[in-house]
């Protein structure tokens, strides 16, 4: 299966940068996600992890969003439930989320994500 | 100019008081609609002319886009853009304001509508910074369920950590004008 690999200009508020890693399980979306049509940008990311989970193989879920606007939540939680899921059959899931130290708006955020999809999440704090 | 070719001195002097008002208080004050190449050179001017902390930044810059999200969705005034979108059209100030930064947007709304908002200002102004977050939880699965929320108006006091200042002045039959602030300490 192939890696899925989302690229955005350096400085775009509006659309999160995804490397997708099939070979080792690492995945990561960073940056700020303001999309208005947000299910045609995480459709394929969806897809992917669709397919990754068929592999019975572990994943590490680094999440590095500092903005994540309505439409796009959606498709966060939907995509924290997916690795919730995927857990409980037995596979090891890590997910991490990395915010700016003193961001406690995110780290709510964050929060709240982790009460409503029941995923355990790490919160990890560093300056930037 | 005058007809008689004089220059309106009090004109004159209503700019240059204004001027100096929007130089000294008033970080961004636009007019017109909110599509994405808008907010992008907006956003670049928050990064550039606020001189903070990147926390407060970062802060600045969500309720911009909450402020700036909450007219493209539902000023009642929709006009096609350049882009090939549909975006509402309305006003931004971000002004300082007694050591806070003070964010106002005006936009048009039916007035149909006002009920409703009133509501929903008066309930969330009635709520403690715990019972915001017990009904951003709530908002957020009518989010999953694809129903209108009221997240972004939640967001804006959750961020500001202050209540928001709603005022509606009807324009006709069925059009109002509503304007929307909130301010965040310059010093959180």
């Amino acid at each position: 299966m192939e890696n899925l690999e989302i690229l955005v200009k350096p400085g775009s508020h509006f659309k999160p940068s995804v490397l997708l890693n099939a070979e080792t399980g690492v995945c990561e979306i960073a940056g700020e996600s303001y999309l208005e049509e947000a299910s045609l940008f995480y459709k394929p990311i969806y897809d992917w992890l669709q397919e990754y989970i068929k592999t019975n193989k572990p994943i590490l879920f680094n999440f590095r969003l500092s903005y994540v606007n309505t439409s796009s939540s959606k498709h966060v939680l939907y995509i924290l439930r997916l690795l919730k899921d995927y857990k409980d059959s037995g596979v090891s899931v890590e997910t991490n989320w990395y915010i700016e130290t003193g961001d406690t708006d995110t780290e709510e955020d964050v929060e709240d994500y982790m009460i409503i999809s029941g995923l355990e999440i790490n919160i990890i704090k560093a300056e930037q | 100019m005058e007809e008689n070719g004089q220059v309106d001195r009090s004109k004159i002097e209503f700019l240059e008081d204004f001027y100096e008002l929007l130089s000294k208080e008033v970080i961004i004050a636009y007019q017109g609609t909110f599509e994405k190449s808008v907010l992008s050179i907006l956003a670049k001017n928050i990064e550039t002319s606020m001189e903070t902390s990147s926390k407060l930044r970062r802060k600045f810059f969500k309720m911009f886009l909450e402020f700036s999200q909450n007219i493209a969705h539902y000023s009642a005034e929709q006009i096609d853009t350049a882009d090939n979108e549909k975006s509402g059209a309305g006003l931004l100030i971000i002004k300082h304001n007694n050591g806070n930064i003070m964010f106002s947007t005006g936009n048009m709304v039916e007035t149909a509508m006002t009920e409703y908002i009133n509501e929903k200002v008066t309930y969330i102004n009635s709520l403690d910074r715990e019972g915001l977050r017990n009904y951003k939880r709530e908002q957020y699965k009518l989010v999953e369920s694809g129903e209108r929320s009221n997240l972004g108006l939640l967001q804006i006091a959750l961020i500001s950590g202050n209540d928001l200042v709603v005022n509606l002045k009807p324009i006709d039959d069925t059009y109002s004008f509503i304007t929307i602030s909130a301010e965040v300490p310059n010093d959180v």
